[in-house]
């Protein structure tokens, strides 16, 4: 972990249906930092506004209020496409498990990111199946997702999270379909990637199992940070 | 089970709007089946009733062959005192007259001027004025008080440019009745009334003129018991109360009988039945290329219904594994889809009956304006049976499609279904397979071995000549195919099944196509047969295009990455089609089946033309022109037409006579004949040697086909003009010689060396023999040597042609001495063939016999003559066939817009179900517009596999029709491009309008359906 500041959001707010009688006060004033290769867990109850947290720190929704800075880039100020560019090179997703192409190879699957830059097809390929093969799945390179265990599946796209060596991976309840072996293990990988690599993780979850695994808890509660501490282990 | 109804209302309430995406769509599937049979059925009623609405009510006619009925009040009698049960009866006294116009000079022939009995039964028509108001008695009464008041029919009016109270005269016979013959003579007559022309019986046909029937006794000096026609009607109103049409031949059979028909020269036809029957032949063709289109316009809506139903089901295989989980058991899963199946394709069928109702209210519309010259609105002709067909084949489909699915799934694993995990599927088929494979295979063998035993014709020199062994040899190499294919399932892969059931539908096809059907003599049968092939070629090709289309689409990534597009995109876009390959052939099947109908129509319709219209000239025998008179010229010395038209115009070079009248043929042949009767009448030509042939010279070149290949072992069908003439001029003088002849193991025998004709009718083939009789002489034998194809003769209407030897001509006319004159001319010119110049001389030819400066009119000896332009007549014969053309392109036209709105459906139904993918896509960085590209290029490159089976496969169809007709094939360039360039444009739209709506859902709302 360094201290430079990988991310940084001040002052988020996220209103939906604004003005009408449905409207719904998401984010309250979030103020976070991140820095690199931290790993941060993200937790509160249903409804409290971590997948909008997560959202509009993937450029995938826009805040009602305040900025969000990734690498330094206020990423509110970018145009659909220039944030679609910005998320490919800097941000990488890991979701539930139904996040893989079910009709494409583990292969297929991880070295999508990279077939959208101009990487030609035989490097991306030959940069993913080094990817999948430190991942441990260098055998099962041509499988498909329902060939694949959910552990295995995991493992698929966090190597297509990785591939584009992202500023930060978002994680979105990443074991919320594992077992507890598993999602260990998963964990484990975390760890070690943010280790080896000094990746910075954002993790969202229900599970204190898992944000034991990560440096930082935040705590949301209606849309507000309510406890913002370092994990004791 | 509470729970599975609550379900169902909530998730059908919840996906409302996929659900009516899904119902639009198999109500499109279901319209074009309804549409299609309404459309076929409405052509048919309409076509019927066009026929029959001539004549009535009336069933059966007798009439004396151009001499009077004696005595007709005993024949009521003796038919009323029988056993037979008629509706009504009536006699009336009929002339064909030629009319001309006093006053203008416009002069019509074969104008059928009637004598009627103002009492005489409504069933036999009421006269309606040319308002369309019922004619009272004593209306007619004052009408008839004169013997030279006439009512006229409207077409007449038009033609003769009269007006109530003109002055025509008329050429009619007067009864000779100690010759036996019609003396012909000139009556003056006044133009009282006209008629509607709208109706049945009287006041249909306008091309009449009507008196009262003891007028026309007078004028034609007919005695007071003598009539023309007896008129009988079986049912009082046959759209209540049909006759069956062989009830009819058996009262005709029955009247024979007890009138001693033969003994009193009496002609008994069941004429209702007849013209039905004849109704039947005219429309075959028209139905046939009807049905050959609707076959594949209903396969596509097929598709369709099958398309949409399956994204359906698909995307709810996981709430399957849902209810499985909270303890539903798959009978109530099964049923929960079951029901939603039933009512989505009850509801989807209902409403596609109703669009299909629309689509032919257009296409009746358009059939009413196209064939039938009407601008009244024809009401489509729903049957119940069309409709429970496509609601029960909709309703089929739906289930099955929505059912079959839910019952694999519902086998699965809990978790793996909720999972979305689908289990690889068996690499091999199972032990079913085996058996089934063995049982087709044993089962093809057993039927080529029944036919080679029973038929004995694979290995004879006729070939597959007949339509059941082409049936039967087709079944039996599917039957063998397919069960190797399933013994490959069983042994190796799927995939060897796929490919060999695929393989085996177009080899089949193609296989036909091209060595089989050639060989059936009969080109209907060729036609049905060419309907079946149509959609086997169709289903096979989406079968193994289906089965590879890994293979295809490796093949176009490949390609696709080699261009500037992501490469990404590419893979996404290459990879789904491969994944959803039962959807993927589905789509494409539908645009293949779309482009091949309207390809298919068009160079059907390019090929025909050219094909009849090209073949005019050469089939003409180089005469232009071709003159008809109503009756003979009596006086000579006025005017000598073999000398006297040369006159008329320089450049006409050649004229030649022929003496024409109408004879009756009998013949047992009943069977063959497809007609009704053993009975009918035909037109005879007496043609002399020198007519046709000056020394070794052919004047006028007339071409005979069928019979060669029975008479010269050497014959190849479809040779040359110069090869064809020369077989020709064999028959020719085969012809004249009367060359005794027995061709073994043909059938057609002559060793007696009877009389030979050449006969037009395709009913009367070479080597049949029957009897030709006039009444008046003895009845004659004669056999059939060949099949005359050359205008005009093979062109007379309804009536056969037979050409015969002048030997034979005294015989069947005995008072033939008195009638030496022609009543044909055949005419050659030296302009070009199809310049209008032929039609200016035909006119003045016209103006010759029938101006008013002709010595025949002046001397008040006129006959009525016309003189065609075969060209142009031909022309006219082409249009009703062109007309069917033109109709056939709204018909297939509604199959393209239908199939285009129904794929645009299913495709953005398709992207409905993918927004999970669309949402990882948003979040590993796909920008929108590499989001469309992706769902672009999916259905492009379906719609472009599509469009590159049908354009092969309607070429090939297109080239097995001309093949049955041994024609020139001609491939309409611009028209083919011009439907490919709008299958293109509706692939762009079905591409572009899912791919619009897949970025219209927000990147926010897409994520959610991810994790």
């Amino acid at each position: 972990m360094s201290d430079e500041i990988i991310l940084k959001t001040t002052n988020l707010h996220k209103k939906y249906a604004e003005g009408t009688s449905m409207e719904v006060h998401a984010l309250r004033g979030v103020n976070i930092e991140i820095k690199k290769g931290e790993m941060v867990a993200i937790m509160g109850p249903s409804g409290c506004g971590k997948t909008t947290l997560l959202n509009l720190l993937g450029g995938i929704d826009k805040p009602t209020e305040g900025t969000i800075f990734i690498n330094n880039q206020d990423i509110n100020q970018l145009s659909d496409i220039e944030v679609t560019e910005f998320r490919l090179h800097n941000i990488g997703y890991i979701f539930q498990l139904f996040n893989l192409f079910e009709f494409l190879p583990a292969l297929d699957n991880t070295v999508l990111p990279l077939l959208l830059t101009k990487t030609t097809r035989l490097e991306a390929e030959e940069e993913a199946k080094m990817m999948l093969r430190q991942m441990g799945l260098g055998d099962k390179i041509f499988h498909l997702p329902n060939e694949l265990s959910g552990g295995e599946q995991q493992r698929v796209a966090v190597s297509r999270a990785l591939l584009m060596n992202p500023a930060i991976i978002l994680g979105d309840e990443p074991t919320g379909d594992l077992d507890q072996d598993t999602s260990t293990d998963i964990m484990n990988l975390f760890i070690s990637i943010n280790e080896n690599y000094n990746q910075t993780f954002l993790v969202v979850t229900h599970s204190e199992h898992i944000a034991s695994f990560c440096h930082r808890i935040i705590r949301i509660v209606d849309g507000e940070i309510v406890d913002d501490g370092k994990v004791i282990k | 089970m509470n729970y599975i109804n609550n379900l169902l209302q909530k998730t059908f309430k919840r996906r409302l709007g996929k659900n009516i995406g899904t119902l639009i769509a198999i109500a499109l599937g279901v319209s074009l089946m309804v549409g299609v049979q309404i459309t076929i059925t409405s052509f048919t009623t309409t076509a019927i009733d066009f026929f029959t609405d001539a004549i009535g009510e009336n069933d059966i006619v007798i009439s004396g062959f151009g001499l009077p009925i004696n005595d007709y009040e005993t024949i009521f009698d003796t038919i009323e005192s029988s056993d037979i049960e008629i509706a009504a009866i009536n006699a009336r006294i009929s002339q064909t007259v030629a009319v001309y116009n006093l006053e203008s000079g416009e002069l019509e022939k074969d104008v059928t001027f009637t004598g009627v009995d103002i009492r005489e039964d409504p069933v036999f028509g009421n006269f309606y004025d040319e308002n369309g108001t019922k004619m009272r008695r004593l209306d007619l009464i004052s009408y008839f008080e004169n013997e030279s008041h006439v009512l006229m029919g409207s077409e007449l009016r038009e033609e003769l440019n009269v007006t109530v109270g003109s002055d025509i005269k008329i050429r009619i016979g007067e009864f000779n009745a100690l010759e036996l013959k019609f003396d012909y003579k000139t009556y003056d007559l006044k133009v009282v009334a006209f008629l509607n022309d709208e109706g049945k019986g009287k006041e249909f046909g306008g091309w009449t003129m009507w008196t009262d029937i003891d007028n026309l006794r007078s004028i034609t000096g007919f005695g007071p018991t003598q009539v023309t026609d007896i008129n009988i009607a079986l049912s009082a109103n046959h759209d209540e109360n049909p006759v069956d049409n062989d009830y009819a031949m058996q009262v005709e059979e029955q009247l024979k009988f007890i009138l001693d028909a033969e003994v009193n020269g009496l002609i008994i036809l069941a004429f209702r039945a007849l013209l039905l029957e004849t109704a039947d032949e005219v429309l075959a063709d028209v139905l046939l290329a009807f049905n050959l289109f609707g076959a594949l316009i209903i396969f596509s809506g097929i598709l369709l219904l099958v398309n949409i139903q399956l994204i359906q089901v698909e995307d709810r295989i996981q709430q399957l594994g849902i209810l499985r989980a909270i303890g539903a058991r798959r009978r109530e899963i099964v049923r929960l889809f079951m029901v939603e199946s039933v009512i989505l394709g009850l509801i989807g069928s209902l409403l596609g009956v109703a669009g299909g109702y629309g689509m032919s209210v257009f296409l009746v519309d358009r059939i009413g304006k196209t064939f039938f010259d009407t601008s009244l609105g024809l009401t489509p002709t729903v049957t119940i049976g069309a409709i429970v067909y496509s609601i029960a084949l909709g309703l089929i489909l739906s289930v099955g499609a929505g059912v079959f699915p839910a019952i694999r799934a519902a086998r699965i694993d809990v978790i793996e279904v909720i999972r979305g995990i689908k289990k690889a599927g068996r690499k091999r088929t199972g032990k079913i397979t085996l058996g089934l494979g063995l049982a087709f295979l044993v089962g093809g063998i057993g039927i080529l071995a029944a036919q080679y035993v029973i038929y004995d014709s694979i290995f004879t020199k006729a070939g597959w000549d007949t339509a059941l062994e082409q049936w039967m040899f087709m079944g039996a190499a599917a039957a063998i195919l397919i069960g190797v294919s399933l013994l490959l399932g069983y042994l190796f892969s799927k995939k060897f099944l796929g490919n060999g059931i695929g393989l085996t539908f177009i080899g089949i096809a193609i296989s036909m196509l091209i060595f089989s059907v050639p060989q059936l003599k009969d080109v209907r049968q060729n036609m049905q047969i060419l309907v079946t092939l149509a959609v086997v070629l169709a289903l096979g090709s989406i079968i193994w295009v289906g089965v590879n289309l890994k293979s295809v689409t490796n093949f176009i990534r490949t390609a696709l990455y080699k261009t500037r597009l992501k490469k990404a995109v590419s893979l996404v876009s290459s990879k789904y089609m491969t994944s959803k390959s039962m959807r993927s052939s589905l789509t494409f099947g539908i645009f293949a089946l779309v482009l091949t109908m309207n390809i298919f129509a068009a160079v059907y319709q390019s090929t025909y033309a050219y094909n009849t219209l090209e073949s005019v000239e050469f089939l003409s025998g180089g005469a232009p022109i071709f003159i008809e008179l109503d009756t003979p010229i009596s006086n000579e010395t006025l005017v000598n037409v073999e000398q006297d038209l040369y006159n008329v115009d320089p450049a006409i070079t050649n004229v030649k006579g022929i003496n024409s009248t109408i004879v009756i043929i009998q013949t047992d042949k009943e069977v063959e004949l497809e007609i009704p009767t053993d009975i009918f009448p035909s037109y005879v030509h007496m043609i002399y040697n020198d007519t046709f042939k000056e020394g070794d010279d052919y004047k006028f070149d007339f071409m005979f086909d069928t019979s060669i290949p029975f008479f010269f072992d050497d014959y190849r069908p479809g040779g040359s003009e110069t090869y064809q003439r020369e077989y020709s001029h064999q028959i020719w003088d085969f012809f004249y010689n009367r060359t005794k002849f027995n061709r073994e193991g043909t059938g057609i025998d002559n060793a007696e060396g009877l009389p030979t004709v050449l006969s037009s009718s395709q009913f009367l083939l070479p080597g049949d023999i029957f009897n030709i009789t006039s009444f008046i002489g003895t009845p004659e034998e004669v056999i059939v040597l060949a099949n005359v194809r050359q205008y005009p003769f093979s062109q007379t209407g309804m009536l056969p042609s037979l050409l015969i030897t002048p030997d034979l001509y005294p015989k069947l006319i005995p008072n033939f001495a008195l009638y030496p004159k022609h009543t044909r001319y055949l005419v050659s010119t030296n302009e070009e063939f199809k310049e209008g110049r032929n039609t200016e001389i035909a006119s003045k030819i016209e103006e010759f016999f029938n101006g008013n400066d002709s010595l025949l009119v002046q001397t008040e000896d006129f006959v009525a003559a016309s003189a065609f332009n075969v060209w142009e007549v031909m022309i006219e014969l082409v249009d009703f066939q062109v007309k069917t053309f033109d109709f056939l392109q709204y018909f297939v036209g509604f199959g393209l817009i239908v199939g285009a709105l129904g794929m645009i459906i299913i495709a953005v139904r398709n992207v409905a179900e993918r927004r999970r993918e669309i949402g990882m896509m948003r979040a590993i960085g796909f920008t929108k517009r590499q989001i469309l590209g992706t769902i672009m290029i999916e259905i492009f490159i379906l719609a472009i596999l599509g469009l590159v089976m049908g354009f092969l496969n309607s070429l090939m169809l297109g080239w097995a029709f001309a093949n049955i007709y041994d024609w020139i094939l001609i491939l309409p360039g611009i028209r083919i491009l011009i439907y490919t360039g709008i299958m293109i444009g509706i692939a762009l739209i079905a591409s572009i309008v899912p791919g619009i709506r897949a970025n219209q859902i927000t990147p926010a709302e897409a994520i959610r359906y991810v994790g």
